[in-house]
C-alpha cells in the first residue's frame, strides 16, 4: 500500500508538472522574445507559432536596459521599488493586522457599523478618487516621495477583512486562557493571533507585495522625477505614442517579474515552515 | 520563531521609515534653472536629456527635467497646475493646445524665439500651433506626423494599379475603391486593407486617422467658424466618406482588430495596403525592402486631406523664467545633434532644416511623399471641447464599422458634441 | 441543541465583557485608529470630494469658465445613457462567468498543492507565475495568443476540431470579445484565489485528515466532509473580493478591446475612465463612478444578507 501510495504521489507530480508548464506557457513567450535582438523581428513572427522561438538567442537586450548608460536609471527604480514594497508590506501586515483583530475580538460599540463600512469601503474604484486625491497629496506636499506611494495603501479594507475572516477560526478557548491568565488585549493579538494565523501574514504579505511591486497608476501620477520613481513606471518608457520597443520591453517584463518570484520563495518558506512547526506542536 | 519573525518585521519597519524621512529635499527653483516636462519611450527622452545637458554647458542655466510618461500625462497636468507648480516648458499633445491656450496656462511663443527658427516651421507645424482665437503661435515642434498607404507592390503591379508619385497625383476614392475591389481577388490576399483595427476603434486612432477622410470629401468633425458639429458631422459629405468604410467593413476587406498590425509585412503578407502612420515605415521597410511603397491618402472628392500632430513645446504662462525657457527651446530645435538623434528614431520633421537631416524624407523611393502630405495637413479642431469631440466620433467610428446606420452614429456625435459645449456656455470667446 | 449552543455562547460573552478592563479599551482604540486615520484620509476623504464634484461640470483642467453647480443632472444623463446599461450588464455578464471559472479553478489547484510531498516549492510557483506578472504584460502576450488568423488559440481551437472550426476573430467578434476576456482574466488572477485558499487550507488541522484516512474516507469525501466545510469563512472571503474586483473591470478591456466591438466588451470602470480621463469630464466621471459604488454596495448587501444565512446554518 506505500508503494502505490508513493507511486500515486509521483503521477500526481508530474502531472502537475505538465499542466503547469500548459498554464505558464504564456509566459515563455515572453522570455523567448526578450531574447530576441531584433525588435522587427519579434513584430513580424507575431501571432505564429514562431513568437514561441529563437534561433539565436542574446542577452543584448538585458545588457541595454541594465547598462549604465541606459537612459533608465534601472538600478534606482530597482532599489526604489524594494522601498515601497518593504514599507507597504509592513505597514499593511501591522496596521491591518491590528483592525482586523480589534474588529474581531474588541468589545467598542462601534465595530459592529465600521466593518461593513471598511469593506464598502473596498468597493470604491481607484480610478475614480485618484484624481482628488492627487490634488490632496499634492497640496499636503507630500508627492514625489516614498511615503505617499506607501501611506495610501497599508490600512487595506481587503487585507483587514482578510485578517478578520482568519482571526475568526481561532479558537475562542486558547484567547480564553490567556485572558485569565490576565494577558492584555495587545498580548494576546502579539503572542497569540498573529504567531498562530502565520499563514494569513504571509498570505498578505505575498499578495499585498505583489499589488506594491506592479502598482502603476498612482506612482505614475504622484512621482515626478527618478528619484522615488518605481520599475513599473520605469517600463512605461519602452513604449510611447506610437512604438512600442518589444524587445526592451519584454527584457524588462523578465527582470521586473524576477524580483517578484524570489520574494515569492522566500515567503513560501515560511509559509511551509508553519505548517510544519503546527503539525510537531499538535 | 514568530519571536523572528516580529523582529524582523520591526526591523523592516525601522528601516524603511528611515528611508521615507531620508527622502532628497526638492531646491527651490534658483534663478537659473528651466524646468522642463516631457514624455516619449527611451529614445526620445536621451535625445531631449543630451541637448539639455548641451544647453547648460554652453549657457550654464541649469535644467530640470521632469519626464512624464505619456499614459495619464493630462491628469500630471492637472496635478502641476492646482498645486500651481507648473513647470517652465512643457511638452503637450498637439490637440490639447486650444485647451490650455483657452485655459490661459500657456503664453505665446513669438516674442521668446527667434523669426528665424519661426521661418523654419512647416506649414503642418505652424497649423499645430496656432491658437484660432487670435491666430498667434503658442508653440513649436521640431516633429510632426502623418498618416498614408503603403502597399504591397508585387500586388499592385499584378492587378495593374496606377502608382501615385505625388500627392497631387493622389488615387481618387472611385480609383482607390476599385483598387481594393481588384485586390480581394488575388488568391494571396486575404484582406486588401489594413486601417490599424488593432490600435482600437474606439480610441485616438480612429479621430487621428480617419477624420480626414471626411474633410476630404468636403465634411469636417466640426464648424471651424461657429463650431457647432451639427450639420458638419453629420453633413451628406462625412456621411458619404464614412459609408465608404463602413462597405470596406461589410464586405471583409479589413484586417480585423486581433490581426495585429502586422499583416502588409509579416511572413503570410495577407494584407495588400495599410493606411497607417509614418511610424510603420521602420518596421515595413525592414521587412519588405522594395516591395514596399508609399502612397499618399486618397482624394476622397475636394482634394487630399491628412492628419498631423505630435508633441510641441509651450512655455507656461506662470513661468517666472520665460526668457530662458525659450532659450532653452531654441537651442535644442537648432541643436543639430539633437535633431540627427530624432532622424535616427524616424522622426516627421516639422522644421525645413530638420528635414534636411532626414534623408528618409527626401528620398522619393522611401517617404518623400510622406513629407509633402503636410502641405495638405488638417489639425484636429483646435477647440477646448477637442476631448468630447474625439471621444464621440470615435464611438461612431466604432459603431460605423460594425454595421451601425452612418447617419444616426454621426447625428448622435454631432449632439453629444453640441450638448458638451452648451453646457461650457459655447466656451466663449470661442463661436462669437 | 441550537439553544444550548446559543446560551453557552451568552455566557462565554458575559465572562468575556467582565474580563475587558477600560485599560483594555483603550488598547482597543489605539490598535484601530492607524487604520482609521488612514482610511479616512486616503479613500473616504477623496471619495468625499467626488461626492461634491459628481454635482457641478467641473473639468480636468480648470478653464476661465468658473466651475458651476449642476445639481442631479450629471445622475439623470448617465442614467438615461444606454452606453452606461450596457456597460452596467456587461459587468454583470463578465461576473457571472469568470467567478465560477478563476474561484473553481483556485480552489482545485489550491487542493492539489496544498497535500503534496514532492516539489512543494517548484509547483506552487510555477502556478503562481501568471499573477506575479503585471496585467499590462499579460495582455501584450495574450493579444498575440489571440491574433486573427494564426495565433495559437486558433490554432488550438482548428487542432482539436480537426479543422472544423474555421479561425475565430477573438477579440473583434461581439461574441466571443468578452468570454476572451473572462479567459485571460481567469488566467492572470487565479493565483490570488489560489494562495488565499492555500492560507485556509493550512488552518485546518492535519489531524482530522489523518483520523479521516485511518476511518478509510477517500479524497473526495474527505474533501467534502472535511475541507469544504472548513473553508467556509474562506470562501465567504473570496467570493465577496471576488465579486468586487469582477465589477471593477478595467485593464484589459482598456487595453485590448477599448470597449468595443460595438461596446460589447464596455465596463462600467471604463466608462469613468473615458469621461473622466479621456473626455476630462471630471464631475459627469465621478457621478458615474458614484453609482457604480452604490451598485456594488447593493449587490454587496444582497451577498451579505445570503451569505450571513449560510453561515449560521
Amino acid at each position: 500500500m506505500r508503494v502505490g501510495q508513493e507511486r500515486k504521489e509521483m503521477i500526481k507530480t508530474v502531472l502537475l508538472i505538465v499542466f503547469g508548464i500548459i498554464i505558464v506557457s504564456p509566459l515563455v513567450l515572453m522570455l523567448v522574445s526578450s531574447l530576441k535582438d531584433d525588435m522587427y523581428q519579434i513584430m513580424e513572427d507575431m501571432g505564429s507559432i514562431r513568437a514561441f522561438m529563437v534561433t539565436e538567442p542574446s542577452m543584448n537586450n538585458y545588457r541595454e536596459i541594465l547598462s549604465s548608460e541606459s537612459v533608465q536609471n534601472f538600478k534606482r527604480f530597482f532599489l526604489n521599488s524594494i522601498i515601497v514594497l518593504t514599507g507597504t508590506v509592513t505597514g499593511t501586515l501591522l496596521i491591518s493586522s491590528m483592525a482586523g483583530y480589534t474588529l474581531h475580538r474588541g468589545t467598542l460599540a462601534i465595530h459592529k457599523f465600521l466593518l461593513p463600512l471598511i469593506i464598502s469601503l473596498y468597493i470604491i474604484p481607484m480610478e475614480s478618487i485618484m484624481l482628488p486625491l492627487m490634488y490632496q497629496v499634492m497640496k499636503w506636499g507630500i508627492s514625489d516621495t516614498y511615503i505617499v506611494q506607501i501611506l495610501p495603501f497599508i490600512a487595506s479594507p481587503i487585507y483587514i477583512f482578510l485578517f478578520y475572516q482568519f482571526f475568526r477560526q481561532v479558537p475562542i478557548s486558547l484567547s480564553e486562557a490567556a485572558m485569565i491568565e490576565g494577558a492584555s488585549f495587545w498580548r494576546i493579538y502579539w503572542e497569540i493571533f498573529l504567531p498562530i494565523n502565520r499563514s494569513a501574514v504571509v498570505t498578505v504579505a505575498i499578495l499585498q507585495g505583489m499589488d506594491a511591486w506592479n502598482q502603476y497608476l498612482w506612482p505614475l501620477l504622484v512621482t515626478q522625477t527618478e528619484r522615488v520613481r518605481p520599475m513599473s513606471v520605469a517600463l512605461a518608457s519602452f513604449s510611447g505614442t506610437g512604438v512600442v520597443y518589444w524587445d526592451r520591453l519584454m527584457a524588462a517584463s523578465v527582470v521586473m517579474l524576477l524580483p517578484v518570484l524570489v520574494f515569492f520563495l522566500f515567503f513560501q518558506k515560511f509559509f511551509i515552515q508553519s505548517v510544519a512547526s503546527t503539525a510537531v506542536k499538535g | 520563531m514568530s519571536k523572528k519573525i516580529l523582529v524582523c518585521l520591526l526591523l523592516a519597519v525601522l528601516i524603511s521609515s528611515g528611508m521615507i524621512y531620508a527622502k532628497g529635499q526638492s531646491e527651490e527653483a534658483a534663478d537659473r534653472t528651466v524646468s522642463i516636462m516631457f514624455q516619449g519611450p527611451d529614445t526620445e527622452q536621451a535625445a531631449i536629456r543630451d541637448s539639455a545637458n548641451r544647453f547648460t554647458a554652453s549657457t550654464g542655466v541649469e535644467v530640470e527635467l521632469l519626464f512624464t510618461p505619456h499614459d495619464s500625462y493630462t491628469e500630471k497636468l492637472a496635478g502641476y497646475i492646482s498645486a500651481k507648480q507648473l513647470p517652465d516648458v512643457i511638452q503637450i499633445d498637439a490637440p490639447n493646445l486650444s485647451n490650455l491656450v483657452w485655459s490661459g496656462y500657456v503664453s505665446e511663443i513669438s516674442p521668446y524665439i527667434s523669426s528665424g527658427l519661426i521661418d523654419d516651421m512647416t506649414l503642418s507645424n505652424i497649423a499645430q500651433s496656432t491658437y484660432p482665437v487670435d491666430g498667434k503661435l503658442y508653440a513649436i515642434s521640431q516633429i510632426d506626423s502623418t498618416v498614408l498607404l503603403y502597399a504591397n507592390r508585387t500586388y499592385l503591379e499584378r492587378i495593374g494599379a496606377r502608382i501615385p508619385t505625388s500627392v497631387a497625383d493622389a488615387w481618387t476614392i472611385e480609383e482607390f475603391d476599385a483598387i481594393l475591389d481588384d485586390l480581394s481577388s488575388l488568391p494571396e490576399v486575404s484582406w486588401p486593407l489594413d486601417i490599424m483595427k488593432s490600435y482600437g476603434t474606439t480610441g485616438e486612432w480612429a479621430t487621428y486617422g480617419f477624420s480626414p477622410a471626411m474633410q476630404s470629401a468636403g465634411g469636417d468633425l466640426i464648424g471651424r467658424g461657429d463650431w457647432v458639429a451639427d450639420g458638419t458631422i453629420n453633413s451628406a459629405k462625412s456621411i458619404e466618406a464614412m459609408e465608404y468604410f463602413q462597405k470596406w467593413s461589410e464586405k471583409g476587406y479589413l484586417v480585423p482588430s486581433s490581426g495585429g498590425d502586422n499583416q502588409l509585412y509579416n511572413a503570410d503578407r495577407a494584407a495588400a495596403i495599410a493606411w497607417c502612420g509614418h511610424w510603420l515605415w521602420a518596421s515595413a521597410s525592414a521587412a519588405l525592402g522594395d516591395d514596399l511603397v508609399v502612397i499618399p491618402l486618397p482624394d476622397f472628392g475636394t482634394g487630399v486631406a491628412t492628419p498631423n500632430g505630435s508633441w510641441i513645446w509651450s512655455i507656461t504662462s506662470t513661468s517666472s523664467n520665460k526668457e530662458q525657457a525659450g532659450q532653452l527651446i531654441e537651442f535644442m530645435l537648432t541643436d543639430e545633434q539633437f535633431l540627427k538623434d530624432w532622424a535616427a528614431i524616424g522622426a516627421y520633421p516639422a522644421l525645413k532644416s530638420f528635414a534636411q537631416l532626414s534623408p528618409d524624407y527626401l528620398d522619393p523611393d522611401k517617404m518623400a511623399i510622406a513629407f509633402e502630405q503636410a502641405d495638405y495637413a488638417v489639425s484636429r479642431p483646435p477647440h477646448p471641447a477637442y476631448p468630447t469631440i474625439t471621444v464621440e466620433y470615435a464611438k461612431a467610428f466604432d459603431a460605423i464599422l460594425n454595421g451601425t446606420d452612418v447617419a444616426a452614429a454621426l447625428t448622435k456625435a454631432a449632439e453629444a458634441i453640441d450638448d458638451d459645449i452648451e453646457d461650457n456656455d459655447g466656451y466663449p470667446p470661442f463661436g462669437n | 441543541m441550537n439553544l444550548v449552543h446559543k446560551m453557552y455562547q451568552n455566557a462565554q460573552k458575559r465572562e468575556r465583557d467582565r474580563l475587558m478592563s477600560g485599560h483594555d479599551q483603550r488598547q482597543e482604540l489605539l490598535m484601530i485608529l492607524p487604520a482609521l486615520i488612514l482610511l479616512f484620509l486616503f479613500l473616504l476623504l477623496p471619495f468625499l470630494m467626488s461626492v461634491e464634484l459628481s454635482c457641478t461640470n467641473q473639468r480636468l483642467v480648470q478653464g476661465p469658465v468658473p466651475t458651476k453647480f449642476v445639481g442631479l443632472r450629471n445622475y439623470v444623463r448617465i442614467l438615461s445613457d444606454p452606453e452606461f446599461w450596457q456597460a452596467f450588464w456587461n459587468v454583470m455578464r463578465f461576473s457571472l462567468m469568470v467567478i465560477p471559472l478563476q474561484c473553481g479553478f483556485a480552489l482545485i489547484m489550491a487542493n492539489f498543492l496544498n497535500k503534496l510531498t514532492m516539489m512543494k516549492s517548484f509547483l506552487r510557483s510555477l502556478y503562481f507565475l501568471p499573477f506575479i506578472t503585471p496585467m499590462v504584460i499579460v495582455t501584450v502576450i495574450w493579444q498575440t495568443i489571440y491574433q486573427y488568423p494564426n495565433g495559437i488559440m486558433n490554432t488550438l481551437v482548428s487542432f482539436f476540431s480537426f479543422g472544423a472550426v474555421g479561425p475565430i476573430e477573438w477579440l473583434g467578434s461581439e461574441f466571443w470579445a468578452m468570454p476572451s476576456i473572462v479567459l485571460l482574466s481567469a488566467w492572470q488572477a487565479y493565483g490570488f484565489q489560489m494562495i488565499i485558499y492555500l492560507g485556509g487550507l493550512q488552518n485546518i488541522p492535519n489531524e482530522i485528515y489523518e483520523a479521516a484516512d485511518i476511518d478509510g474516507a477517500n479524497g473526495w469525501e474527505q474533501f467534502r466532509f472535511i475541507t469544504w466545510p472548513s473553508l467556509i469563512n474562506t470562501n465567504v472571503l473570496i467570493l465577496i473580493i471576488t465579486t468586487i474586483q469582477a465589477l471593477k473591470l478595467f485593464t484589459q478591456v482598456n487595453i485590448l478591446t477599448k470597449g468595443g466591438p460595438n461596446g460589447t466588451t464596455n465596463t462600467l470602470v471604463h466608462y469613468i475612465y473615458e469621461s473622466g480621463f479621456v473626455g476630462q469630464k471630471i464631475g459627469y466621471s465621478a457621478a458615474s463612478s458614484l453609482l457604480l459604488f452604490l451598485l456594488i454596495l447593493g449587490i454587496f448587501l444582497v451577498q451579505r444578507l445570503s451569505l450571513s444565512s449560510l453561515e449560521r446554518n
